[in-house]
């Protein structure tokens, strides 16, 4: 299915596991290594205790419905000292009309754990509904979490993640946000906790059209000594309202985080980026940079002036600039990032 | 190939180019002197079609077509090609623009020592010498009818000039007999640097807007680099 593909999830590529959800129904679970997966219901027994200790179910109405309701979604564990060189694939769908869609997933890497995971969250064409979801990373010393989160909505769709991570000493997670298809709304600010010498790098790539709604971004605190945040934004609101937003805090001694934001306008686009920068202690190293501007007419006479028509020039620019190397993913999912960024910005300038 | 005739062009509403004349025939190599600030990267930029430079006056003839109300990519369709001399850095991996160009990429990115940069963002953390083979690159890929070079020597150091100049002359066709070569060049060069690895059929001098005179390429060059550019302009007021 189209749908799937385009947010990563394909059964014909080397996958880990996989776990695909239709609305409020597990549709798939599929595993090869010995890593524990399964719908989030049968692991409340063992695993529950740890649920809602990284998102606070009473921070607003889509975590209370999510711990009220959510009971679809999945549980991932990996045991200790294990390397999962494959991507994990997981998928969410919305496969009818004004459907909403309750969710709740848990992650969690034992010590020295390592995982790429790979999240696609769609809908089927022209559907009107909800997605709504807690999703808790708990990373136990010197793991390592690349999570590439794709998202492909109809324009009817209302979206709202809510996403917490706790980073043990020496863990990093690597958190990646693409959005390049319209939304009614998609309202998300995930928050990592890290402790010492932790690492969190958020990365979104946005394209907002056709008044299209986002409020997004991404909150770091910098608990323990020596932890590190970057939060990286590249946005595209063509004819749509955009809000970034960041906050890093340093919390403790030598850590270090900063904030780069770099938004494009086309046709009464509209991007308002907020970064914070707060800082408790004495010896931190905060910073932020954001730059807005619309396509530079240089660049684009430098393609013109290769033959290449104006539009096409515009929509190359586009994807040039949505097309970003992430540090720290496989190769082969940054080139599942180039592949859709590709697809969903042809000829749309 | 292309008549420049009595061009007047604008840019920010200041004359630029006052009545430029220019005529370069089939398989001829032409290059133009001046001083900063004369008007010589105006007229390439005039030729390519960029819309900041407005003609007011005169006619751009192509291939027998006046183009001066053609867009820029439709000029380049038609066979111009262009060597920017401060090209821009652009968030987008050259290869994307190279599968754009139809032509042999492989090829010439291996004769301009290239192949590593073609993944990477075009001019980005490129050096000099770097921009210029990326330059050549590009044009030698779209295969042009007329080559227009903005400056290709400056900042390179001898070895890139070596492997700029054997593609620019293995696009210019010059193991051919003269009356066998199709493509045409226009060159500027501050130094005439460039001279001492490809050979020019005309030098043209420009000074404030006007080609003032023209000539064999060696002699224009010994009596510039002897007498000084004011010499040119004592000269074209004796005509």
């Amino acid at each position: 299915m189209d749908e799937l593909k385009e947010v990563g999830f394909d059964e014909s590529m080397g996958r880990a596991a996989s776990f695909l959800v239709e609305d409020d129904e597990v549709k798939r679970i599929k595993k090869k290594e010995k890593i524990e997966i399964m719908p989030i219901e049968d692991a409340h027994d063992k695993y529950g205790k740890l649920f809602f200790k990284v998102v606070d179910k009473n921070k607003d109405k889509y975590t209370r419905l999510a711990y009220e309701k959510g009971q679809t979604g999945y549980f991932i564990r990996v045991p200790s000292n294990m390397e999962i060189m494959l991507p994990i694939q997981t998928a969410f769908l919305l496969k009818s009309n004004n459907f909403k869609q309750i969710l709740h997933n848990v992650v969690v890497l034992e010590e020295n754990a390592k995982l790429h995971m790979i999240s696609g969250c769609t809908s089927m064409p022209d559907l009107k509904g909800m997605h709504s979801s807690v999703t808790e990373f708990y990373l136990k010393k010197n793991s390592y979490l690349t999570y590439t989160m794709i998202h492909r909505w109809a324009k009817e769709t209302e979206v709202y993640p809510r996403t917490g991570a706790i980073l043990d000493e020496n863990s990093t997670f690597v958190s990646n946000y693409i959005a390049l298809t319209p939304a009614k709304m998609i309202d998300s600010y995930p928050v990592a906790i890290l402790n010492k010498n932790a690492i969190a790098r958020f990365y979104s790539i946005l394209y907002a059209r056709e008044k299209a709604k986002f409020d997004v971004g991404a909150i770091a605190k910098l608990n323990g000594e020596g932890a590190k945040a970057e939060i990286i934004s590249r946005i595209i609101s063509y004819n749509s309202n955009v809000i970034s937003r960041g906050l890093i805090e340093g919390n403790a001694n030598n850590s270090k985080g900063h904030m780069e934001c770099s938004g494009l306008i086309i046709k009464n686009g509209i991007i308002h980026t907020i970064p914070e920068l707060k800082s408790t202690v004495e010896n931190v190293d905060l910073s932020h940079e954001a730059a807005i501007g619309k396509i530079a007419q240089e660049q684009l006479n430098y393609l013109m002036a290769r033959g290449i028509e104006e539009e096409e020039a515009k929509s190359l620019l586009i994807r040039g600039f949505l097309d970003v190397s992430i540090k720290g993913l496989p190769p082969h999912l940054n080139k599942v990032i180039s592949r859709v960024v590709d697809l969903k910005t042809k000829a749309t300038a | 190939m292309l008549k420049v005739r009595n061009a007047w062009i604008e840019a920010d509403g200041k004359k630029i180019l006052k009545g430029v004349n220019l005529e370069v025939g089939k398989g001829e190599v032409h290059v133009i002197f001046g001083p900063n600030g004369s008007g010589k990267s105006t007229l390439l930029a005039a030729i390519m079609g960029l819309p900041s430079y407005k003609i007011t006056d005169g006619e751009i003839i192509f291939k027998g077509r006046d183009i001066k109300n053609e867009p820029i990519w439709k000029r380049a369709k038609m066979g111009i090609g262009i060597a920017f001399q401060s090209p821009p850095e652009i968030n987008l991996k050259m290869n994307k623009l190279l599968e754009n160009l139809d032509g042999n990429i492989e090829k010439y990115a291996k004769e301009l020592r290239m192949e590593e940069y073609i993944d990477r963002d075009i001019n980005k953390g490129f050096s000099g010498g770097e921009r210029k083979r990326s330059e050549i690159l590009q044009i030698a890929i779209q295969q042009p009818d007329l080559l227009l070079l903005d400056e290709p020597e400056s900042g390179v150091d001898m070895e890139n000039i070596y492997i700029i100049s054997k593609v620019i002359n293995e696009l210019l066709e010059k193991n051919k007999r003269i009356v066998e070569r199709k493509r045409s060049a226009v060159i500027i060069t501050h130094t005439g640097y460039i001279l001492d690895f490809i050979d020019a059929n005309l030098a043209h001098v420009m000074m404030d807007g006007k080609i003032i005179c023209k000539g064999p390429p060696r002699d224009v060059l010994e009596t510039i680099k002897k007498y000084g550019y004011e010499k040119c302009s004592a000269c074209a007021e004796g005509d």
